[in-house]
């Protein structure tokens, strides 16, 4: 529940259960708490529009009160950081909002190969936008020796071999599989 | 007797004991990767499960969630890094012994300490099956709401020094859970006008967003490790009876364990701790603690390990999960139309008992695969993290798309992954956004119909049980702030000497 982060790399130590849970607070913090915060500030203006509040109706049966309760609760705990964030305002560590940034940016360009990921599977098809998705991945992330590919092959046609012909996942056929010749194509609808 | 056959004639199926099988040696092999773990592979195993019986999917996903811990033991001691979240304190004596030439000594004490730890768990759960049963059905509308009110308020007292982030973050997944049509009056709550927001958001990508895509994209933006696991020297099997010559300090372990997974929002972590903490006062060996002590390896082990079985407790029990991996898990009952709560216990005490027979077999397989398997395994921890975030990429995408086939949600499962990343950079909690959106949606329908048979504030406990469950939450309110007081106490205290 708590330094997921740290999965994957080294373990930090700590010597109280509290330094597992207490961070420094950050510039990249606050900013984070305070865009969060107008947020919530946001979505309790649209209260009155975007959910309904209906007159001689009793409040647990009001359909707008539980999105009242969460954005009320996240202004509740969200003013209140706010203030804890206004009394450390002179002990901010590191990072810093712009180098934060740059690395959510930097996760913003696997986001793209994600979705044109998925915008290619309808289309191309499982196996091969698959196949083909890891392949390019594998290079763009410099890896050069041939075990890597070979990997990602066998990755690929892994997944695709156990979800979707082991496990039959509902992942449709391709629009490209059409294309194929009526023995193979039925076959590659259903498995590939 | 009659019983516990027909339980175990459930499990005696080829796709149960397929499922029992892949979950169990999947489950290891998962929690051995780090940078996986069993939050992320329960995610994008769940929607394959919808299409398997109740039982399978849940073995299935059983076997992951409770052999993880096994294998999270091993990056945790040969490269000091914690394969799952809740070995972080295996490193401390694990890692050492590993540092001395002890590799095979310190994992054999792993594998011995999460066997007992798991095995006592589910005696333990077995044992309080008939109070279960006996209390299970005085839980009406009011007291479930109030058990899913104290699981939120434990979620967020539990986040030491995080607990405003928690409780805003808890918020934001009971606000998440209301956008769509409700069904009271068929009223649009949050959707802006657009069509594809008026089915709500799924809970399954949310789960897949914030574990699954924000942990691809943590570890594609990261660096490689390079992991050199040690040759490791002798046997893995001993490590058993050394653990049993331990009683004083697997025991009381796993009983934290217990204890810990019964409670909502606590989950593994503080088992662990505490168990640790106890175990370096009460070992006689205290001074080693940190630095390669068996001990310490054995308290952690059996705590963490004692969890899974008993975080099944309120699940089954009462319906209400106590943390993210039991909240997936409740996406299977609801699915399959099992309603996880007192009538499941009333009525289909055999599926309970499979579930927890499926838990015995699970330990026993996860166990004998490790004594054959380490030397091979340990290679998995060179797997670098960067290639591994592209195939969790891959792996996320059929958990989203096989849904509904829809591009929309895969958007918004990135969306959540962004966010996710955010807050994993910032070391902030996404548990609370989980269990906000599962407590919140079970909260709203006992709210409302409890209300229809409520005329005072006080009638809402007039009951025994919603009595204690309200004294509890007041107590735990009132302890969270009286611990505040006495830290800002002693922390004003320690600046005034200072100065």
């Amino acid at each position: 529940m708590i330094q997921e982060n740290e999965i994957g790399g080294k373990s930090n130590r700590a010597e109280k259960v509290d330094d597992y849970f207490v961070s420094p607070y950050s510039s990249a913090l606050v900013w984070f708490g305070v865009c969060t915060f107008l947020v919530a500030i946001f979505l309790a203006s649209q209260l009155g529009t975007q959910a309904k509040f209906f007159d001689n109706m009793r409040l647990e049966r009001q359909p707008g009160l539980w999105s009242a309760i969460g954005i009320v609760g996240m202004l509740f705990f969200g003013f209140f950081q706010m203030l804890q964030f206004w009394f450390h305002r002179n002990g901010l560590q590191a990072p810093g909002f712009v180098s934060e940034a740059m690395i959510w940016l930097k996760a913003g360009e696997y986001v793209l190969w994600f979705m044109v990921y998925v915008s290619l599977v309808p289309l191309v098809g499982y196996l091969p936008t698959t196949v083909g998705f890891l392949l390019l991945m594998t290079w763009r992330l410099g890896y050069r020796q041939r075990r890597f590919y070979g990997l990602a092959v066998l990755a690929g046609v892994l997944i695709v071999v156990v979800f979707k012909s082991f496990l039959q996942v509902k992942i449709p056929g391709a629009a490209l599989y059409e294309y194929l010749p009526s023995a193979v194509r039925s076959f590659a609808i259903l498995y590939l | 007797m009659e019983l516990f056959l027909t339980s175990l004639g459930a499990l005696a199926r080829i796709d149960v004991a397929i499922a029992l099988l892949i979950g169990s040696v999947g489950g290891v092999i998962i929690g051995a990767i780090p940078g996986v773990g069993p939050a992320i592979a329960i995610a994008i195993l769940l929607p394959a499960t919808f299409a398997l019986e109740p039982i399978v999917g849940l073995t299935l996903l059983l076997g992951i969630y409770g052999s993880s811990m096994y294998g999270g033991a091993i990056p945790a001691i040969l490269v000091n890094a914690p394969g799952t979240a809740v070995n972080a304190l295996t490193t401390y004596d694990g890692y050492p012994m590993t540092q001395r030439g002890e590799a095979a000594r310190a994992l054999s004490l792993a594998f011995g300490a999460s066997f007992c730890g798991g095995i006592i768990s589910i005696i333990a759960l077995m044992s309080l099956s008939p109070v279960l049963a006996a209390v299970a059905p005085m839980f009406g509308s009011r007291e479930i709401f109030l058990a899913a009110l104290l699981g939120m308020v434990l979620v967020v007292v539990t986040h030491r020094g995080q607990a405003l982030a928690a409780g805003a973050l808890l918020c934001l997944g009971i606000f998440i859970n209301t956008i769509g049509l409700e069904s009271t009056r068929y009223t649009q709550r949050y959707t802006f006008d657009q069509a594809w927001l008026a089915s709500g958001i799924d809970l399954i990508v949310v789960v897949l967003g914030l574990f699954a895509l924000s942990q691809a994209f943590l570890l594609l933006v990261g660096e490689d490790e390079h992991n050199e696991p040690p040759a490791l020297v002798g046997r893995i099997f001993d490590g058993l009876r050394e653990v049993l010559r331990l009683p004083k300090i697997f025991v009381p372990s796993a009983g934290f364990g217990v204890i810990m997974g019964m409670i909502p929002g606590v989950g593994e972590f503080l088992a662990q701790f505490f168990s640790y903490s106890l175990a370096r006062k009460t070992s006689g060996n205290g001074e080693n603690f940190g630095k390669g002590a068996p001990e310490g390896l054995v308290a952690s082990e059996a705590a963490n390990n004692a969890v899974p079985a008993a975080a099944m407790i309120p699940l089954l029990a009462l319906g209400i999960p106590g943390e993210a991996l039991t909240a997936m898990m409740l996406a299977v009952f609801y699915v399959h139309n099992v309603i996880p709560g007192p009538q499941l216990f009333a009525n289909d005490f055999d599926f309970i008992l499979s579930l927890y027979l499926a838990l015995i077999i699970l330990n026993i397989l996860a166990f004998g695969f490790l004594l054959g398997t380490t030397k091979w395994l340990t290679q998995v921890v060179r797997i670098p993290n960067r290639f591994l975030g592209m195939v969790i990429l891959v792996l996320s995408f059929v958990g989203v798309f096989s849904l509904r086939n829809s591009i929309i949600d895969c958007a918004i499962a990135a969306a959540f992954g962004m966010f996710g990343l955010m807050l994993k950079r910032l070391n902030l909690p996404i548990v609370p956004i989980i269990l906000g959106m599962v407590l919140g949606g079970i909260m709203e329908v006992k709210f409302r119909t409890s209300m229809a048979r409520v005329e005072t504030p006080l009638d809402f406990i007039e009951r025994p049980v919603a009595q204690v469950l309200f004294a509890i939450i007041v107590f735990v309110l009132i302890a969270h702030f009286y611990a505040l007081f006495r830290a800002k106490k002693s922390k004003d205290l320690s600046n005034d000497q200072a100065s």
